[in-house]
C-alpha cells in the first residue's frame, strides 16, 4: 500500500516522462484558464442592454418601465425579435417583459435585438397530444411559473417530423436551427422559449438526464 | 487570493431590479446567482465546490463554448441543488450536448444580460460549460 507521499512521488516521476507529461500538459492547456486581473472600474449595468415591462406600444415606439423609470424605445428598422425564431411573429403587447440589446441616441434608445418573455424552465413531460394545428405538451415544472406547476407548452404542427403521432414511441420534432429532438412522456427536459398568453411557445428542448 | 471552480451554468429571467436574494438583481445587468451566498447564509452548492461569495462579489465567468469570458456580480442564490440531479447535468455547445464529469455540477445561474455577454444565443444551448473565478 503506497502512502499519500509515495503516491505523489510516483505521480511526479510519471509526469516527467515525455509522453505522459505531454498528455498532462495538453489536458492542462484545455482546461486551465488564467483569469484576467479584476477591472479597476467595473460597470455591471451596461449601456447597450435594457429590460423591463412594456407599458404602451405605438407603431415602432415602445414605452418600457425600467428600474430607472419610463424609457421610450424605438425598434430599429432591421430589429431582430426572438433571434428570428417562429415566435417573432407574435406582437409585442403591454405587460410583456423585454430584454433588449441596442444603443442610446440623443432622442431615444434604439433596440437592435429584442427577446420577449423569454423563459428557460426544467420539468417532466406529462403528456403530449395534437390539438388542431398544434403539438401540445403538459410539463410539470420544477419551479412554479406564473403560480402554476403544470405548464402548457406548444409549437406549430409544421415542426412535427413523423406524421404518425404516437406519444408512447416519442414525438420527433425539428427545433431551433433544425435540431432534431424526440419528446417522450416521462422525460426530464429543459425547454427554452417565449411565454405568450399564458402558454410556453417551445423554441428549443434539451435532455436534462 | 481568489478561487476558481469548473461546472455548468444556465440562465434565468426572473430578476426585475428589486428582487433576488441580494434585493437588487437585474436581468439586464451582468448579474448571476451563486449557490453559496455568505450574505444570506444560503448553501446549495453541489459537493461544496463553490467558493463562498457575498452579495456584490465580482466573479469572472469563462464560457468554454464561445471562448468568451467576462466579469459579473453575485446577486442571487441559485441554482437550487437540493435536487441532487442538478449536480449531474449535461452541457451543450452550439446544439451538441454531452456529459462531462468535470463540468457536471450546476454552479451558477446567469441573468439574460450575463448570458448574452459571454454566450450570445438564448436558444442554442440551455446549459454551458464554464469556469468561474471568485475574486
Amino acid at each position: 500500500m503506497l502512502s499519500r507521499r509515495d503516491f505523489l512521488k510516483v505521480l511526479g516521476l510519471f509526469a516527467s516522462f515525455p509522453l505522459i507529461g505531454g498528455l498532462l500538459k495538453k489536458y492542462k492547456s484545455q482546461t486551465k484558464i488564467t483569469p484576467p486581473p479584476p477591472p479597476q472600474k467595473f460597470t455591471d449595468t451596461p449601456q447597450d442592454m435594457l429590460g423591463g415591462e412594456v407599458i404602451k406600444v405605438e407603431g415602432r415606439q415602445i414605452k418600457v418601465r425600467t428600474v430607472q423609470g419610463i424609457q421610450t424605445v424605438v425598434l430599429a428598422s432591421n430589429v431582430v425579435i426572438d433571434e428570428g425564431a417562429w415566435t417573432a411573429a407574435f406582437p409585442i403587447t403591454p405587460g410583456d417583459q423585454l430584454f433588449m440589446v441596442g444603443h442610446a441616441t440623443p432622442q431615444d434608445w434604439v433596440a437592435d435585438k429584442v427577446w420577449v418573455n423569454a423563459v428557460n424552465i426544467t420539468g417532466e413531460i406529462r403528456k403530449c397530444y395534437l390539438k388542431g394545428q398544434e403539438v401540445v405538451c403538459e410539463i410539470k415544472t420544477t419551479r412554479p411559473l406564473q403560480n402554476k406547476n403544470i405548464l402548457q407548452a406548444w409549437l406549430p404542427r409544421k415542426f412535427l417530423i413523423d406524421k404518425d403521432f404516437n406519444p408512447a414511441l416519442g414525438i420527433s420534432l425539428k427545433l431551433w436551427q433544425d435540431k432534431l429532438f424526440t419528446l417522450k412522456e416521462g422525460a426530464f427536459v429543459r425547454v427554452v422559449g417565449r411565454m405568450y398568453k399564458g402558454r410556453l411557445c417551445i423554441i428549443n428542448i434539451f435532455d436534462e438526464e | 487570493m481568489g478561487a476558481g471552480v469548473y461546472g455548468n451554468a444556465s440562465w434565468y429571467s426572473l430578476c426585475n431590479g428589486s428582487n433576488g436574494a441580494c434585493g437588487d438583481c437585474n436581468n439586464w445587468s451582468y448579474h448571476l446567482a451563486w449557490p453559496e451566498l455568505t450574505t444570506t447564509g444560503c448553501d446549495f452548492d453541489c459537493d461544496d465546490v463553490n467558493p463562498p461569495a457575498a452579495c456584490g462579489s465580482i466573479v469572472y465567468i469563462y464560457d468554454y463554448c464561445t471562448g468568451q469570458g467576462y466579469w459579473g456580480r453575485v446577486k442571487d442564490c441559485l441554482p437550487d441543488t437540493a435536487n441532487p440531479s442538478n449536480c449531474n447535468r449535461r452541457t451543450c455547445c452550439k446544439g451538441n450536448c454531452e456529459y462531462s464529469s468535470t463540468f457536471r455540477r450546476a454552479i451558477a445561474d446567469l441573468t439574460q444580460g450575463m448570458w448574452y455577454k459571454i454566450h450570445g444565443s438564448f436558444w442554442s444551448d440551455g446549459r454551458i460549460k464554464v469556469w468561474i473565478y471568485v475574486y
